[in-house]
């Protein structure tokens, strides 16, 4: 590893590793995971930086591999879930693997900690593009134009999949509402 | 409060959401892990290297193989004429 790569990833890093991190956090919904992908991310930087054509911005490209690494991730994780279900068929003394279930946004404002557990435990059934503009729109805080940016999709696609996204989310928090209210009561 | 109410606050309780530090030793961790790549890909090219002179050798032995056979067909062909001449030599029936 030379200095002048060295320097360079430091500079990448420094500039964009909050985003890509908030990012990971609003994904995965576990700090381990956000840091683990993270890492990821600015390891296929480094590697990839030659392959980078100035086609869109370095901002936008982080985006891209930052989903996407976020995506496999998730894809990997319930796949090992998969196979520690199967093998709990045969072994009772199984541990769980998936342990986010519940998980507080340490970004959130103390108000809001109970509705957004309840936000991102809705988010996680939205299917991938609609989770992936949500996110983007509405925790990332990106416009329209961005987000068609990072997904190579036109804008009125996008203002689609948030619509959609919002649609699926209403259903699946009408459908917890009864439990909500009840812990409003307690 | 309705129950539509209720729905748009969880919606909207994102809203000033704010962006969370990292931790502080995440850029030494990520240093450490593409230094570490760096000797596993090193490893990766020996074991190529490794990979391509074994088929090389099965290429090589293929070769042989096919030529001692070539050979040994030739051999199995004149044989095989010499044995017929014989044949007819010593019992080739007259009329």
């Amino acid at each position: 590893m030379n200095s002048q790569s060295n320097s360079n990833i430091e500079l990448i890093y420094n500039e964009h590793s909050k985003m890509v991190y908030n990012l990971c956090l609003g994904y995965l919904h576990s700090i381990e995971d956000a840091e683990e992908v993270t890492q990821d991310v600015f390891i296929k930087v480094y590697h990839s930086i030659s392959e980078f054509k100035n086609k869109s911005s370095l901002k936008t490209w982080i985006y891209r591999i930052t989903i996407n690494k976020c995506l496999d991730f998730i894809k990997a994780k319930k796949r090992l879930k998969r196979m520690s279900d199967m093998i709990s068929i045969f072994n009772s003394k199984n541990e769980l693997i998936h342990s986010g279930k519940n998980f507080e946004h340490p970004g959130i404002l103390l108000e809001n900690k109970e509705k957004s557990i309840l936000l991102f435990k809705a988010i996680e059934l939205l299917p991938k593009y609609q989770k992936t503009v949500f996110i983007l729109s509405k925790i990332e805080g990106l416009n329209n134009k961005e987000i068609a940016e990072i997904l190579e999709k036109s804008i009125s696609a996008v203002e689609n999949l948030i619509h959609r996204a919002k649609d699926n989310l209403k259903i699946s928090l009408s459908i917890n509402f009864i439990e909500y209210q009840k812990k409003e009561i307690k | 409060m309705s129950k539509e109410n209720t729905i748009e606050e969880i919606l909207e309780s994102t809203k000033d959401i704010k962006k969370v530090d990292l931790n502080p030793y995440l850029f030494n961790k990520i240093l450490l892990k593409i230094k570490l790549n760096k000797d596993i890909f090193l490893s990766t090219k020996l074991i190529w290297l490794s990979f391509s002179i074994y088929i090389l050798l099965i290429f090589c032995n293929l070769i042989i193989i096919i030529k001692i056979d070539k050979i040994s067909n030739k051999n199995e062909d004149t044989t095989s004429k010499y044995n017929l001449i014989s044949y007819n030599i010593n019992y080739q029936i007259y009329y």
